[in-house]
């Protein structure tokens, strides 16, 4: 049971420094042309933004596409294949004084046999100690929130290769996501550069036209793939099975077009709208699905039906 | 950077002038609408941005004293050169602010000058600078200062983030599936509107007591942060987000791929913001009892 209103101070931010990543070229990301088996060259500046010391890590990752789309930049945990693994910076390690900054150069080795066409990565400046914020208490809960800043510029390298502008419309699926009705396109750039785009997704059922709803396609970094959620706006989809069309433009003007059946089940509505649909939102009132509590009230009438049907029906047996 | 002082009797006339150089530069000539003495001078800079060549300027006026005050200025930019010139309605001989370079001194020999001096120094750190004295050795009875940030080239380029704010949590846990939300007050420094723009992501890992976990996809924002210029900062160009909402905050090890939450379109953002998303959890009924934490990444993003 969730205790009632929320109580606890709050505990003060730790602040610590805070840190930029800049190319000494100017330009606001680097962008190279490379060959494979050739070496390139850049250097960062990394700035101390704040007012007092601190140590920053430097480090190198791949790009991969967000799921909302457009170029993000992995962790540096996961695993390095493309211009994460191609960087070696000089330094992956700075103390510097408050606004105080240091060049650090970087090679670019680009292995023999890489395939033509964009690759991104990026290389991050990251404070080596979280800020911790605040925990706030609620009964027997409690919540809080670390906070990492890093700042990010893109290396991007082109090599030498016709260049392929190629998606692909791999999936749909209805997800169970909580407060949100969420559709989940499975999207693929399976060609070699980075492209943008548009979308719209529909879905029909018994005779009428449930969902129309249009998105937009922010970068997709060539060579990865995601769900992208597509949000039920205004009256929910209830469960059923459906035809839904998904379409996309992309690029030069390239259009794709894949038809699916979709199923949305009681389940994943459950799980989007809870059992308090009116406090989680998302869906129109006069079309909530019924409260927790209904649901339970429901299930004792039922319970009490089948308890007195099945004593009425052994006395009758008995009587007989 | 040109600076030209006339002052007569108690009027002041003193003016500023910048120009990018050239590989050859000639002499510069002012012209008076009427004849009075004047001083002037030039100082040469390089390492200034040849985008935003002045960060910020103020001025000052007196009709007294001996001090002549440039006045703080607030500068967006880490490393500016600020210059400060004062000028007096005599031919006393002047002394710059402590700490500052003097660049020149000069003055016209009669009774009401002007006398003027140049200076400069670098103020490491965006925000409000400190003020420079410049002092006469007699009393003058007008005098007229200033006060020119100019942007340092190196800060060119420069794009953080940083909290800027204790987040607030708030939302009842009465009963039943309830959200709780905090604000995320950032602070987002962007020195220049670069042409493909920047933007910020987020990912998370889950919330999680060590035993339990809430839903991967607990979190979310819901609707476009809040974004402000911070008015002490000159310069600012508001930046223009395109980020469709919701937007699902990533949860998971790793932690996940981040996604963007904001955005800065071609040629916008430049300055100091305070962008303010809000983050609700989505907490269910049945959700154990326990301290729950997650590490939220936000990352500033230069690049395509």
């Amino acid at each position: 049971v969730l205790a009632a209103g929320l109580a606890g101070a709050p505990s003060a931010a730790a602040q610590g420094a805070v840190f930029s990543i800049t190319p000494v070229n100017q330009q606001p990301y680097f962008v190279f042309k490379g060959v494979p088996g050739r070496t390139l060259h850049g250097a960062v500046r990394v700035v101390n933004d704040s007012s007092v010391a601190g140590r920053v890590s430097l480090y190198a990752v791949d790009a991969t596409t967000g799921q909302t789309s457009g170029a993000v930049y992995l962790s540096p945990g996961a695993r390095r294949r493309d211009v994460g693994r191609w960087v070696r910076l000089s330094a992956h390690s700075l103390w510097l004084a408050a606004h105080g900054s240091r060049t650090v150069s970087f090679v670019v080795s680009v292995p023999r046999g890489s395939p033509g066409g964009q690759h991104l990565g990026g290389l991050v400046a990251a404070p080596i100690e979280a800020r911790e914020t605040q925990t706030r208490r609620a009964g027997k809960r409690a919540f809080q929130v670390k906070i990492r800043q890093i700042a990010i510029v893109a290396v991007q390298v082109s090599l030498p290769g016709a260049a392929v502008q190629r998606m692909g419309i791999r999936s749909l699926a209805a997800s169970g996501q909580p407060r949100y009705q969420t559709l989940l396109v499975g999207l693929a750039n399976t060609g070699n550069t980075l492209v943008k785009g548009a979308g719209r997704l529909t879905i029909s059922g018994h005779g009428r036209r449930v969902l129309d709803s249009a998105f937009a396609l922010d970068r997709f970094v060539p060579r990865t793939h995601v769900a992208f959620p597509v949000y039920v706006r205004g009256k929910r989809v209830p469960p059923g099975r459906y035809v839904a069309v998904v379409s996309i433009r992309y690029g030069h003007g390239h259009t794709l077009r894949r038809v699916f059946g979709l199923t949305i089940s009681a389940g994943q509505v459950r799980r989007t709208y809870g059992t308090n649909a009116a406090s989680l939102g998302g869906g129109q009132p006069g079309n909530a699905a019924p409260p927790g509590w209904a649901l339970g009230l429901g299930a004792l009438a039922l319970v009490g039906v089948s308890v007195g049907g099945s004593s009425l029906y052994f006395r009758r047996r008995s009587a007989a | 950077m040109a600076f030209v002082s006339a002052p007569s009797g108690t009027a002041r006339c003193r003016s500023s002038f910048w120009h990018v150089a050239g590989a050859t530069e000639g002499n510069a000539t002012w012209t008076l609408a009427t004849s009075t003495p004047a001083a002037g001078g030039i100082v040469a800079y390089s390492g200034v941005d040849a985008t935003t060549i002045v960060d910020a300027a103020g001025q000052g006026t007196g009709t007294s004293g001996s001090t002549a005050t440039a006045p703080s200025v607030s500068a967006t930019y880490a490393g500016d050169l600020v210059l400060g010139v004062g000028s007096f309605n005599n031919q006393g001989t002047l002394t710059q602010a402590a700490t500052t370079t003097n660049r020149y001194t000069a003055k016209v020999a009669a009774a009401t000058g002007p006398s003027m001096l140049a200076e400069d120094v670098i103020q490491a750190s965006a925000g409000a600078g400190t003020a420079q004295a410049i002092t006469d050795n007699t009393a003058a009875t007008a005098w007229s200062a200033q006060t020119i940030a100019l942007k340092s080239a190196a800060a060119a380029g420069t794009l953080s983030v940083q909290t800027s704010a204790t987040p607030t949590f708030s939302g009842s846990l009465d009963s039943g599936d309830q959200v709780l939300t905090y604000a995320l007050p950032l602070t987002t420094t962007s020195s220049v509107a670069p042409a493909p723009g920047w933007n910020e992501t987020i990912t998370s890992t889950q919330l999680s007591t060590g035993t339990h976990a809430l839903s991967s996809g607990a979190s979310t924002i819901t609707a476009a942060p809040t974004a402000a210029c911070q008015t002490a900062y000159a310069n600012c160009t508001s930046p223009t987000d395109s980020v469709a909402y919701p937007v699902g905050v990533p949860a998971g090890a790793g932690p996940r791929a981040a996604v963007k939450f904001f955005n800065a379109a071609a040629l916008t953002g430049a300055g100091k913001f305070t962008i303010t998303p809000t983050v609700s959890i989505a907490v269910p009924q049945n959700s154990f009892a326990g301290t729950y934490t997650s590490t939220v990444t936000i990352a500033a993003v230069s690049g395509p």
